[in-house]
């Protein structure tokens, strides 16, 4: 693949990475930060992607542990001691309440439900199989208390 | 479960609007590709100047990917159009010597933004826009200091076009003279709202008096500040070659010390010999590579410089070739203007509308006594067809007493102050100065050049 081609595929998924880390992160500077991050990394690293046809999805994990690294510089829980109670879930903003989700949960419910992505799409950014989305997303959902469609749209 | 479903709701609309910043993610990462494998150049210690510029260039010229990358950019085109008056900044800009600003802010209607500088080792070219659903027509009072707030010295700040349509891109140009570029500064940019001011008539000014300007503070809608910080990529960008070749033209011996070469111009620096009668005030010239590639002078902003205490301007502006890889440069002069030496002050007796002598080809036509001064009155020959400035900005009165002249106008006659009849020339121009509360007797005019050198065949001096 050369860089024209990463140049234009980075462009059509741009706002899909920043809805990512923007759920992950909390503010407009810092999910521009890591997004930015993530696509300089991307670049410099595209002799290493195997499979081009799996660009979207690479940068994709790429732009996850950007996040996840700029969340332990902060010194957040990634995953808290003891999972959140239910009934606190229901006591938070939504948009925290996503954030202290267990990162195996969040990762699913960010990329599902705000992101855009497909079941599919999703267990190849996570590198985990696809029944795994389906429980970790069904999961997820019913601590958050939304009633969402569990099905690819 | 409802609230929750209206949270779901909001907060996907709250991602529906996206900072404009993500639009240029794959530029800026472009960018900064480019400048981790350019490190890779700099890494060594001690490069030279000459060194940096072959890294950079060749750099450029092996990612054509990003080249088309720009093109496809709307907003970088509309950057193109903004300096197509200037090839240097136009080569700049096909080359992607741009650092990307993209700094927005919202003030009493009116958003400013900052999206663009290109900048080297002496200049900055701010390019930026103004948006307002509320004021028609903005104009922009800049400033610049240091980051840090403190003054900055030695520089000149030029103001782009009058007129700009809302939403299109401005420019501002900063000229740091013999300091270099700092490594950022702080940009102030004061609105004023112009759409009264265009709208209503010009007041009519009775013909016995002359007009008093007073200055008035525009009506500032709203005040920005912007802190731009300056990639050292470009910063750096600046060669000095040293030339010392000697030339004559009419009479006057003039010595070519060097050249400057950055990507937003060429300053060439003159000496002149001491025994010259005349001062070197204006020049004509182009510069022309291996390839008959030519580089006119600067027909916007700053065309030339002098040194404080000497009529002599002995800096002159031409467009860059720093992107047109030019092994050879040849400095082709076709005409200079001169101020004698014995005529830096014209005496005019303006009781007898005569002077002691006048710069070539000007004619003192009338001197009228009005209640708060005199209007002077000459002509000139016109040079390729324009007009120009005969006069500098002061006049002095008999005992030496300096005075201001406030403006000029030019026209293609003048009103006979004792026929009333309207006289007009074939190839002159009219220039009228108000010499405000002038008494009469003798007044010192200094005339901006005092003959014109034309050559039929250019002096030519090899610059490398």
């Amino acid at each position: 693949m050369d860089q024209q081609e990463f140049a234009q595929r980075a462009e059509a998924i741009r706002e899909r990475l920043y809805r990512t880390a923007y759920l992950y992160l909390g503010s407009q500077a810092d999910a521009l930060e890591a997004v930015d991050e993530a696509v300089y990394q991307g670049l410099l690293a595209l002799k290493k992607l195997r499979q081009p046809a799996y660009l979207e999805t690479w940068l994709t994990r790429i732009l996850i542990n950007q996040c996840k690294k700029e969340l332990r510089r902060r010194n957040w829980q990634e995953t808290p001691a003891e999972e959140t109670s239910a009934e606190l879930y229901d006591a938070l903003p939504l948009k925290e309440a996503i954030r202290r989700l267990p990162e195996d949960l969040r990762s699913v419910i960010i990329l599902r439900y705000f992101a855009g992505y497909t079941q599919r799409e999703t267990a190849r950014s996570l590198d985990i199989p696809q029944g795994t989305v389906v429980t970790r997303q069904r999961r997820a959902l019913a601590l958050l208390r939304l009633d969402l469609e569990e099905e690819d749209g | 479960m409802m609230d929750r479903q209206m949270e779901y709701k909001a907060l996907l609309a709250e991602l529906e609007t996206p900072p404009p910043e993500l639009a240029y993610t794959v530029q800026r990462t472009q960018a900064r590709v480019k400048k981790h494998r350019f490190s890779r150049c700099f890494g060594f210690s001690a490069g030279t100047l000459a060194t940096a510029f072959l890294c950079f260039v060749l750099l450029v010229n092996l990612m054509p990917t990003f080249a088309l990358a720009c093109s496809r950019v709307p907003v970088l085109r509309d950057l193109a159009e903004a300096v197509s008056w200037s090839s240097s900044l136009r080569a700049a800009v096909e080359h992607e010597y741009v650092q990307t600003i993209a700094q927005e802010q919202t003030k009493n209607g009116v958003t400013a933004r900052v999206e663009y500088v290109i900048v080297d080792q002496k200049q900055l070219n701010i390019f930026y826009t103004l948006r307002s659903q509320t004021y028609d027509h903005l104009e922009v009072y800049p400033y610049i200091c240091a980051l840090d707030g403190t003054a900055l010295e030695g520089y000149s700040l030029g103001n782009g076009e009058f007129g700009i349509p809302n939403g299109e891109l401005r420019s501002i140009t900063a000229d740091f003279m013999n300091s270099d570029m700092p490594d950022g500064l702080r940009l102030t940019l004061k609105v004023a709202d112009f759409s009264r001011s265009v709208s209503e008539p010009a007041e009519v000014y009775p013909n016995d008096r002359l007009e008093v300007i007073e200055h008035e503070d525009p009506a500032f809608v709203a005040e920005f500040t912007f802190d731009l910080r300056f990639d050292a990529r470009f910063t750096t960008q600046g060669q000095s070659i040293p030339v010392g070749e000697a030339f004559t033209m009419d009479g006057q011996t003039l010595i070519l010390r060097d050249a400057e070469i950055y990507p937003t111009h060429i300053r060439l620096n003159f000496d002149g010999d001491e025994t010259n009668t005349a001062w070197l005030v204006a020049l004509d010239f182009y510069l022309e590579n291996e390839r008959g590639q030519r580089f006119d002078t600067v027909s916007n902003g700053i065309s030339a410089t002098g040194s404080v205490g000497s009529p002599m301007m002995d800096s002159y502006r031409c467009e860059s070739d720093f992107f047109a890889n030019s092994q050879h440069l040849t400095l082709h002069i076709t005409g200079a203007r001169w101020l004698d030496k014995d005529l830096e002050r014209v005496k005019l007796d303006l009781d007898t509308v005569t002077a002691d002598a006048m710069p070539e080809g000007v004619i003192f036509h009338q001197a009228e006594r009005k209640e708060n001064g005199y209007l002077l009155t000459f002509s000139a020959p016109k040079r390729e067809g324009f007009s120009y400035s005969i006069w500098d900005s002061s006049w002095w009165g008999e005992a030496g007493e300096k005075h201001d002249i406030p403006y000029g106008s030019t026209s293609i006659g003048y009103e006979d102050a004792e026929t009333g009849k309207y006289v007009t020339f074939e190839d002159r121009f009219v220039q009228q100065i108000p010499l405000l509360d002038c008494e009469g007797g003798t007044v010192y005019l200094q005339p901006n050049f005092s003959r014109v050198t034309v050559s039929d065949t250019p002096v030519s001096v090899t610059v490398r």
